[in-house]
């Protein structure tokens, strides 16, 4: 099981539709959150 | 990905915050979308610093073969229509399952199962899964497992003991 230090990854800013910058940990601020990373899209 | 497509409802049931994150700019997220039929929170990671934090961008080789790469360029070039982007390609290289607090009992810090990390912030990381190969991706019935799992743990504890 990889150490993923989740803090780290909250940290990291993606884009969502509106090309706003969104931090990663918003996605768990509240709800669970279920990631799922595509390889490529685009 | 089209079985996720299919089953967003039932994260929703769940609880839980659904996003799919890929690395392609925001201008082919509506493609990205009629291929799949996925509808649901879309997000770009598009320098892939989650991808490699989470070991699934361990450079563009590790990614995917050169094989689905060239399929991917093919793709690419035949462009613009909705077929731009084919099944193929979609292939999910990793998922994550993260809830914002730690749910174990604070009087036994060493229970926490194995699959598990917790950092000082308290979010925890519930499941993980790393594509080794293109074609290789979380089953859906799994992620919905681990989410029930995390849900269900202190009665799940209270009955196996």
């Amino acid at each position: 099981m990889k150490n993923i230090r989740t803090e780290e990854l909250g940290s990291i800013e993606v884009f969502n539709g509106n090309n706003e910058k969104i931090p990663l940990s918003s996605l768990w601020q509240e709800k669970t959150a279920v990631l799922v990373f595509v390889r490529h899209f685009g | 990905m089209a079985e996720l497509a299919e089953r967003e409802r039932d994260f929703q049931k769940e609880n839980a915050n659904l996003a799919v994150i890929g690395s392609g700019a925001p201008r082919y997220f509506a493609e990205f979308r009629q291929a799949t039929g996925y509808e649901g929170e879309l997000l770009t990671d598009p320098e892939r610093h989650a991808f490699a934090l989470l070991g699934f961008a361990s450079g563009v080789g590790g990614l995917m073969s050169i094989r689905s790469l060239a399929k991917a360029f093919s793709a690419k070039k035949e462009g613009h229509s909705q077929g731009g982007i084919q099944g193929s390609t979609l292939q999910l290289g990793g998922a994550v399952i993260i809830a914002p607090y730690d749910e174990s009992p604070a009087d036994s810090p060493t229970d926490s199962p194995d699959d598990a990390s917790i950092d000082s912030q308290g979010a925890s990381l519930r499941y993980y899964y790393a594509g080794r190969k293109a074609g290789d991706h979380p089953k859906v019935a799994d992620l919905l497992a681990a989410l029930g799992d995390s849900v269900d743990r202190r009665a799940v504890r209270g009955l196996s003991g």
